[in-house]
């Protein structure tokens, strides 16, 4: 089981991400234009990226070494985001 | 006769066509430190990252504790007492080094944390984040983990890489008193001095397999050995 103060990381992490993707979809929503897309792909790709860097996967391994799976951290990720994305349809309507 | 905690039998490994590992083997007893050598690219850290699931062999078989795994993961063998150091540990830099060891202390139990400190000499660090720390800090830091936790098998890639005299001695002297509590460790490295005298039990890797020395007494006559890997440091 993840450690509480991971939890709330990988929480934190998650709203973060979900925050920047509506974001953008709602950016994108308004403005069509090619280069406008390119720079939102980039964008996109570089928070990938972060996702993958040294920092993230050292972390996983400190991790693994508690005895936490990616599985497990999967399922804190997206339980959290699917609260988040309930919370938003409930609060705005869908 | 020490028990085998853990056994990596005959895996092989093809990266980009070249086949680094054909089948080679190691095996780390309880109570006991046993150490690979072999140059650059023989695939050590190979190995020892097929041990934990990092790396999927192509053939070959990894037993823990009497369970054999073709797909080993290392959250899975951490559970049941694994703990691995890679080659450059770090610890993450979200919170400071007490509040991570401290992490582990709560979940494992394992050695005192006062005791831990004190061995790695890590009492004016424990305030500051991983990345605030030197070499020789950031190792004897990665390392409390470790300790802390009291694994029954400890897998330490390059211990002693990189750092000074001193504290090779410090790490030499923690990972000495681990073994004594019977954990089974296996180390890699090329730093022949502090590695050789630490270790139980020498494993020579080379041209895809390995070979076992016995102790660093013995490894240190075999004349291929000292010829085609320890050179002047015999």
């Amino acid at each position: 089981m993840l450690p509480w103060r991971y939890t709330a990381i990988f929480i934190w992490r998650t709203f973060l991400i979900w925050l920047c993707l509506h974001a953008l979809t709602a950016i994108q929503g308004g403005f069509r234009a090619f280069a406008l897309k390119a720079f939102l792909l980039a964008l996109a790709a570089t928070v990938a990226v972060a996702l993958l860097d040294a920092e993230r996967r050292n972390e996983r391994r400190y991790l693994a070494n508690l005895g936490v799976s990616r599985v497990g951290i999967g399922v804190v990720v997206l339980v959290a985001a699917v609260i988040l994305e309930a919370l938003m349809h409930v609060s705005i309507g869908s | 006769m020490p028990e085998e905690i853990l056994a990596v039998d005959s895996v092989g490994k093809t990266f980009g066509g070249r086949q680094v590992l054909k089948a080679a083997s190691f095996w780390a007893k309880e109570g006991r430190i046993t150490t690979l050598l072999g140059r650059n690219g023989c695939g050590k850290t190979t190995m020892l990252r097929i041990a934990v699931g990092e790396v999927r062999p192509e053939t070959g078989v990894i037993r823990y504790l009497g369970k054999a795994y073709t797909r080993p993961r290392l959250a899975v063998l951490a559970r049941r007492g694994l703990y691995y150091l890679s080659e450059r540990p770090r610890l993450p830099v979200t919170w400071c080094v007490e509040t991570q060891l401290q992490l582990i202390n709560k979940r494992f139990g394992g050695s005192s944390f006062g005791d831990v400190v004190e061995t790695l000499a890590l009492g004016d660090h424990l305030g500051k984040r991983f990345h605030q720390l030197s070499g020789g800090e950031s190792r004897r830091a990665a390392l409390a983990g470790a300790l802390i936790r009291e694994p029954t098998c400890l897998l330490a890639d390059e211990p002693f890489a990189g750092m000074a005299p001193k504290d090779q001695l410090i790490i030499g002297q923690a990972l000495r008193k681990l073994a004594a509590t019977g954990t089974a460790i296996v180390t890699a490295g090329h730093d022949v001095s502090p590695l050789l005298a630490v270790t139980d039990e020498v494993i020579w890797c080379v041209a895809g397999t390995t070979h076992g020395l016995g102790a660093p007494e013995k490894a240190r006559t075999h004349r291929q050995f000292v010829r085609e890997y320890l050179g002047w440091h015999s």
